[in-house]
């Protein structure tokens, strides 16, 4: 499992170092290094379209599909972090916390990163 | 009618204790008790609540709840409902059937709600946590905020985010890792859950955020009584308060107060704090003794009121 973790990591970090979409070999030839098999970057890829982390659309010749990441990692990261700071709806048990307390200027910055990346504020503050 | 009138009066026994057990210091002395008896007394409300409908409609058959259910069913079944009960009754059983039915499709979607949150939350450490050098069950998580927490489930992960790490010595690190381990470990989350459950069905409730606010404060003492096995309390201590490294106790204006109006969190971080400084003095055998007997006696009275024959 951990082996798939770092793999999904290091495809996400392809697509995110790429600004348009990429085919299966692409992301393959990109991670020469590791020397992937075809198929196993495809079920990565497949396992991280389903996880909601990369989009999938058809090429032009309407037969291969191209992945993209679905949001930056800037935005993942402000994601986790509203989960983090129960901001993300009600306050559901999903979390158990050592100390609930968001000095100031963590906050402001959370608040930069949401704002600069559109996200609704739950609170009602921009 | 004494049958709802039974369940009228342990439904306002309950709300009238949740005040003053929420703001007794008692608790904290020992805080496995006093979540023994907080679940007992969510548990006999609900209950309570549910029963008090049926019983009204249910009241011509003079019996408990469950058993005139049954004649219900057999009257219905023989065509003759309404020789027994009016409309009046019959609306009250509507109502109670309704309001159970509420209970738990609300319980069932919350569930749901929290289960896909921490899938989600999950798929997003496996993408943006790395495994730190503290043990298998822990990750490491770059963010701009000092974090610690636990994801419970079967497979439970402790979380501390890079800030954290810095904040923290060596020691303290430890510490806060026994804390959230022993959260994991002794399921917490699951305490918690009736408590989010019932404030899902009645959001507006100062009753039921004042009892959910003192049973998530005894969740964290019980942890750090936990923790306080392997771990000097002044670590800890120590801990706490480098998540709230200004001191002054105010988050200020700026800070994101969780939605549903929750206090300060720093309140509840100086109660700890003070807790731990103060020499342990547990509640006697025979305090805890008489705590978990009221607590029994708090979820049987409804449930026996329930299933009475006569």
């Amino acid at each position: 499992m951990r082996n798939l973790g770092a793999l999904e990591r290091a495809v996400m970090d392809v697509l995110w170092a790429r600004s348009t979409p990429a085919t299966v070999r692409e992301v393959v030839t990109d991670l020469a290094d590791r020397n992937l098999a075809y198929t196993t970057v495809m079920t990565v890829l497949d396992r991280l379209a389903r996880k909601d982390f990369v989009r999938r659309e058809r090429a032009e010749d309407g037969r291969t599909w191209r992945y993209v990441a679905a949001a930056s990692r800037e935005s993942f990261v402000a994601e986790l972090m509203l989960q983090v700071l129960d901001l993300a709806g009600d306050r559901d048990a999903a979390l158990v916390h050592f100390a609930r307390s968001v000095p100031v200027t963590e906050a402001d910055v959370l608040r930069d990163a949401l704002t600069g990346h559109g996200r609704p504020d739950p609170s009602g503050r921009r | 009618m004494s049958h709802a009138l039974h369940h009228a009066l342990m439904l306002a026994v309950c709300a009238a204790s949740v005040g003053p057990l929420a703001r007794s210091r008692w608790p904290w002395h020992s805080p496995r008790v006093a979540l023994v008896l907080w679940q007992a007394l969510g548990l006999a409300a609900g209950l309570s609540a549910v029963s008090f409908l049926l019983a009204v409609g249910l009241s011509p058959y003079d019996r408990g709840v469950l058993p005139a259910c049954a004649r219900l069913v057999a009257d219905v079944l023989a065509g003759q409902v309404f020789t027994a009960l009016s409309l009046a009754h019959l609306v009250a059983v509507v109502l109670g059937l309704a309001l159970a039915t509420r209970l738990l499709v609300g319980a069932v979607s919350a569930i749901t709600a929290t289960l896909r949150a921490r899938r989600r939350h999950r798929s997003l450490l496996a993408l943006l946590g790395q495994d730190g050098p503290h043990g298998d069950d822990v990750l490491l998580v770059d963010l701009p905020t000092p974090a610690a927490y636990c994801v419970p489930g079967r497979h439970p992960r402790v979380v501390i985010s890079t800030v954290t790490r810095r904040l923290l010595d060596d020691n303290q690190l430890r510490a806060v890792l026994a804390h959230e381990r022993a959260h994991a470990r002794e399921r917490h989350d699951l305490v918690l859950l009736p408590f989010t459950l019932l404030r899902r069905a009645l959001p507006n409730s100062r009753l039921l955020a004042e009892a959910s606010r003192a049973v998530e404060l005894l969740v964290e003492m019980r942890a750090d009584d936990r923790a306080l096995a392997r771990h000097r309390p002044e670590t800890l201590a120590g801990a706490l308060l480098c998540f709230h490294p200004d001191g002054d106790g105010e988050p200020g204006p700026a800070a994101p107060a969780a939605p549903g109006g929750s206090a300060p969190a720093s309140h509840e971080l100086q109660a700890r704090v003070r807790r731990l400084l103060t020499p342990r003095r547990p509640l006697s055998t025979a305090v805890r003794v008489l705590l978990v007997a009221t607590a029994t006696l708090l979820t049987l009275t409804p449930v026996s009121l329930l299933v009475m024959p006569g």
